[in-house]
């Protein structure tokens, strides 16, 4: 292994270890992103482990019947609304690297009444799906997370049909607003 | 990444009609709720970075675009 992917392992290996011990927060993140209507039908195990830092459904205009693909879905909230959202005809494809996550996402979606909700286990990176085979990508706080940003965005634009759409929340930084001991300290490297 | 670093390299990967909606600070307060800044990280923040500047140690962003058809 090159040295570069061998620091690309090690990075998604702290990602994984942070995201796999995650607390809930009680509501507070969902409360503070998403309105109470956004929220109806939305079960409360999804509501309490929302890690998103942002609303980009408010955006992301779902059509029915739309194939939507959720990059790092983590427990569900922001798949159960689109699900809600592109109906019995659509479907939510809710990608996460994290089986935990993944099993939050469907009993989420069970308890919702949902089944267009399909979860998929897999790596941003090399997402397992076929070419041309996604209408919309949604992702919320979860690109900034990838040591390879390139490939996962040149691997969004392959997973899309011509014409699809890419709507997302994440963070970004101006280095130039940090102070060193920031930037070179072991949690800082995502954003 | 940077704002301008994200959207030069989504243009790379072939993405059109790239639009910044919605632009957040996103806190040091805020920041508290992610599992990634760890409490010492948090830590290194408060102590290192302007009081009057640890309400925007990142900005949370919504981004749109999408692919040229056929
Ligand atoms: C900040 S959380 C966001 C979760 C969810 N989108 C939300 O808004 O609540 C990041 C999620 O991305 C997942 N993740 C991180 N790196 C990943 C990767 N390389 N491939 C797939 N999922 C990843 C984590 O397991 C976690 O569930």
């Amino acid at each position: 292994m090159t040295k570069d992917l061998m620091h690309s392992a090690e990075l998604k290996d702290l990602v994984r270890e942070a995201y796999s011990s995650v607390v809930s927060d009680g509501d507070a993140t969902a409360t503070r992103l998403y309105a109470e209507d956004e929220l109806a039908g939305v079960p409360r195990s999804a509501r309490e482990f929302a890690l998103g830092v942002g609303n980009h459904l408010r955006y992301a205009d779902i059509q029915l019947g739309e194939t939507i693909l959720d990059i790092g879905c983590g427990a569900g909230i922001d798949s159960i609304i689109a699900a809600h959202r592109t109906g019995p005809a659509g479907r939510v494809l809710a990608l996460d690297f994290l089986p935990e996550m993944l099993e939050r996402t469907a009993s989420a979606a069970a308890e919702a009444g949902l089944d267009n909700v399909e979860t998929i286990e897999g790596d941003m990176e090399a997402i397992p799906l076929p070419d041309d085979s996604v209408d919309h990508i949604i992702s919320n706080g979860v690109i900034n997370l990838s040591p390879r940003k390139t490939r996962t965005l040149a691997e969004c634009t392959r997973v899309l049909r011509p014409g699809g759409r890419f709507c997302v929340s994440d963070f970004t930084i101006d280095e130039e607003d940090l102070p060193p001991e920031v930037l070179t300290h072991p949690a800082a490297w995502a954003g | 990444m940077a704002e301008r670093a994200f959207v030069e390299k989504m243009k790379r990967a072939g993405f059109t009609g790239i639009e910044i909606v919605q632009r957040d600070a996103f806190g040091v307060d805020d920041a508290r709720l992610h599992p990634l800044f760890t409490a010492d990280l948090i830590e290194v923040i408060r102590k290192t970075v302007p009081t009057d500047k640890q309400h925007q140690v990142a900005t949370s962003v919504v981004i749109k675009a999408h692919l040229a058809t056929g």
